[in-house]
């Protein structure tokens, strides 16, 4: 099986449906790169979500050496259009690697149309996360629906799809299965290709009972409520 | 169209418990923590051949809730904290016509405009009327996403058996937060007969949804009446969760997100050795008094909130000075953390502190 180190291309614009795991994939993605030893940027473009961002887990990623273009610290928990300031120079910096993590289905993803054209001069995949046990994404009909969506206002090229197959603390082998069947045939009609799977079943993955025949992005959870026993004894 | 195992926002699955428990009618008015609930019925409404309107404001939408409800339609409405303070006038006069409907509040930290993080400073208002004159919703507090799609329908079934507008009262959190949920098959939802509805005398007597009452002797009529089904509601529709309380030393009262916070507290507690009970009100109005009248074998209380106090003042008014009740709470959209609520669970323990 093959692990997703660091993206294929320099800039990743991780887009998709609300909820989808953009957030996640985008530390994840950032977090592999930066321990690869590369420079890398995180980009927080999330300007319709509220909480439950990548901004709120900065200081992890600045220890393993991330850059994080986040909006302004003062402005950290409201739900302003702030952008990044340096987002436009990061996208120019080829030294560098930089994901952008953008704003949940068409209407995030408006956020990202005002730097289409410096970002159509670069080297990009523009990838859509799709997690089918989401509303409104459950059928691949409903995928490509809201990938066209995302591609219009977005003005983006969309070059692959990311499969996100999970229902949080009730995952198992057969929602993977059937996330990943749903995810293949919206990659079929569309003609595009599934660039990983995201699998949070880390310790399991070598005992799926299927194969996966996709890279895959081992996922660890970084959004989690305050609740969680975890991020108390953090 | 929906597989049997989502994950979904608390803000979503609300709006889709609603939808398959027949509600085809929302009017609202947009505000951050709770947007993705009039966001999802915009979008779903149509397609079941149902009505979203985003009102002119919260005054006008709650207006048109009265309006809909008076015509006997299955109808709902959501905010957050200061859009749920502009519709207490609507909501009051819902409350006068008996007028059943939802109301949801993802509550966000005051008071004033105050912030967009999660918060519990509503109760008071939930709970004791909000808006003018001698009234109660049905309020109820779910602690997660699926208890949250549990309630809907319970909430509007019991909102039409007593003509009496019904609130689901959750935070940013609950509204914001993604779990996996089990929702129900779209229900044929036949709603039961609305006598007073207004929707055409047809040879009939003429029907008049109003909360006007000029004469005095009328109005306290009307007074006495909502107050004889209040008391029924509280007689029947009391709900709520009990762990391990009898034998604890500290037994905790919590709702909502906090309740979530309190349980992980909990666990490190009986780690520690350390008996600790919980009572979890589900109806935050009625109040679950009947989860403490029988207690024998509990040694003090701790009741944690994100606020600076409200439903700890209920929880004192039925313990009665039987034992002692300390409070904690953080506020301004400030979650408690579990290490903090452990802290007071030890220092209890231990018999110290009375706050």
């Amino acid at each position: 099986m093959e692990i997703v180190e660091r993206p294929t291309r320099r800039i990743t614009i991780l887009v998709g449906g609300f909820g989808s795991g953009k957030t996640e994939t985008a530390i994840n993605l950032a977090l592999r790169t930066a321990r690869g030893g590369e420079r890398c940027y995180l980009a927080d473009l999330d300007l319709v979500t509220p909480f439950f961002r990548s901004r709120e887990v900065g200081s992890v990623l600045e220890e393993a050496g991330v850059k994080v273009l986040f909006p302004p610290a003062r402005f950290t928990q409201t739900d302003l259009p702030v952008l990044p300031p340096a987002l436009h120079h990061a996208i120019r910096d080829r030294t560098a690697r930089v994901i952008l993590d953008v704003g949940g289905s068409e209407v995030g993803a408006r956020a990202v149309a005002g730097f289409a054209e410096s970002l159509a001069r670069e080297e990009y995949d523009a990838l859509c996360v799709v997690n089918p046990r989401r509303p409104f994404v459950m059928t691949a009909d409903e995928v490509v629906r809201s990938l066209r969506g995302i591609e219009l206002v977005s003005r983006l090229r969309i070059t692959g799809l990311v499969a996100n197959p999970h229902a949080s603390g009730r995952t198992d082998w057969r929602v993977i299965r059937t996330g990943i069947h749903v995810v293949e045939e919206a990659a079929r009609r569309l003609g595009l290709p599934i660039k990983f799977v995201c699998l949070h079943f880390e310790r399991a993955v070598d005992k799926a009972p299927f194969e996966i025949a996709y890279p895959v992005l081992p996922l660890e959870l970084y959004m989690r409520p305050p609740w969680d026993d975890l991020q108390s004894g953090r | 169209m929906l597989g049997e195992l989502l994950l979904m926002k608390g803000n979503e699955a609300v709006a889709e418990a609603a939808i398959r428990a027949g509600c085809r009618h929302f009017f609202g008015y947009p505000i951050t923590p709770q947007n993705e609930l009039p966001e999802y019925m915009a979008r779903r409404l149509p397609e079941v051949g149902g009505v979203f309107v985003q009102a002119e404001s919260e005054v006008a939408a709650i207006n048109m809730v009265y309006g809909a409800a008076g015509a006997g339609a299955r109808v709902m409405t959501s905010s957050s904290s200061p859009g749920i303070s502009l519709k207490q006038e609507g909501i009051s006069y819902l409350a006068a016509s008996e007028l059943p409907c939802l109301i949801v509040n993802m509550m966000r930290g005051g008071p004033g405009l105050g912030g967009i993080q999660p918060a519990q400073s509503d109760y008071f208002q939930a709970t004791k009327g909000g808006g003018h004159g001698d009234y109660h919703l049905i309020v109820f507090g779910p602690e997660s996403v699926q208890e949250m799609v549990d309630l809907t329908p319970l909430a509007f079934d019991l909102a039409d058996r007593y003509r009496n507008p019904a609130m689901i009262l959750g935070d940013g959190i609950l509204g914001q937060m993604m779990e996996p949920v089990e929702l129900s098959e779209m229900l044929d939802v036949q709603l039961p007969p609305k006598e007073w509805a207004t929707t055409g005398r047809s040879g009939g007597r003429r029907h008049v949804v109003s909360s006007l009452y000029l004469d005095s002797s009328e109005l306290e009529k009307l007074n006495k009446r909502l107050q004889d089904k209040y008391l029924e509601i509280m007689r029947t529709e009391q709900r709520w969760e009990s762990l391990d309380v009898e034998g604890a030393e500290v037994v905790l009262v919590a709702y909502g997100t906090t309740a979530r916070v309190v349980k992980s507290a909990m666990n490190l507690a009986r780690e520690e050795g350390i008996r600790v009970g919980l009572i979890r009100p589900i109806t935050l109005w009625p109040f679950p008094t009947k989860a403490f009248e029988s207690l024998e074998d509990v040694g003090r209380f701790l009741v944690v909130e994100m606020s600076s106090g409200q439903m700890v003042e209920d929880v004192r008014l039925v313990v009665n000075g039987r034992w002692p009740v300390s409070f904690y709470g953080r506020t301004g959209g400030v979650v408690p953390d579990p290490k903090d609520i452990l802290a007071r669970i030890r220092e209890l323990a231990r018999g110290g502190g009375t706050r």
